[in-house]
């Protein structure tokens, strides 16, 4: 799965660190995930959305082919 | 979404005192008195294995209540233990596998004693590699 949560998250001028606080995660999960590393659970991509202000969970998240 | 949980390594070492403090007198009395000097725990008796026991934990506890931080086990962390553990459980299982089939070929003689701690020395290692490989992967 791909995602944009960097480039959502420069946007809004967080730190990985005021996300991994804001979503109730550690640094770590939020650097896994920016590489693609992790796939979050369902649950944690909403609390992502929710805190990156995206409308729909499709534009941060991507399914890929 | 496993919930995140906060372990205060500072706040949880006063339980780790208290325990470490608890096997060193009830050892040093046991020392003292003769009790169960003479059963052995590979080649500790069991009042010297109390009281080892008890200065181990005592350094642990002071160690964490001076550099102790607070650990978060979120949904990653969470998943990245039971998969090492998953690993570390199933190399245990075909390492006594391997063991068994070795053991019908040649008949193996070892303390038992011995042979638990090669196993939890073995599950601590494994255990710390396997989290180290899946911390890179994941």
């Amino acid at each position: 799965m791909e995602n944009k949560i960097q480039e959502f998250r420069k946007k809004l001028k967080l730190t990985q660190q005021d996300l991994a606080d804001l979503v109730d995660v550690t640094r770590q999960t939020i650097i896994s995930l920016e590489q693609g590393k992790y796939n979050p659970s369902l649950e944690l991509a909403y609390k992502i959305k929710k805190e990156l202000k995206v409308k729909h969970i499709e534009d941060v998240f991507l399914l890929k082919d | 979404m496993t919930k995140t949980k906060k372990y205060d390594m500072k706040k949880n070492a006063k339980y780790r005192l208290f325990i470490g403090i608890l096997f060193l007198i009830i050892g040093i009395v046991f020392e003292i008195f003769g009790v169960f000097v003479t059963e052995n725990l590979g080649n500790l008796s069991f009042s010297k294995w109390l009281i080892f026991t008890g200065i181990l934990l005592l350094i642990i506890g002071i160690k964490n209540s001076i550099f102790g931080k607070e650990v978060i086990y979120d949904e990653r962390s969470q998943m990245i233990i039971n998969k090492s553990l998953s690993f570390t459980m199933m190399f245990l299982v075909y390492g006594f596998l391997i063991l068994f089939i070795i053991g019908m070929i040649k008949s193996i003689k070892i303390d038992l004693s011995l042979f638990v701690s090669y196993v939890i020395f073995v599950f601590i290692i494994v255990n710390l590699l396997a989290k180290y490989y899946y911390n890179k992967k994941l």
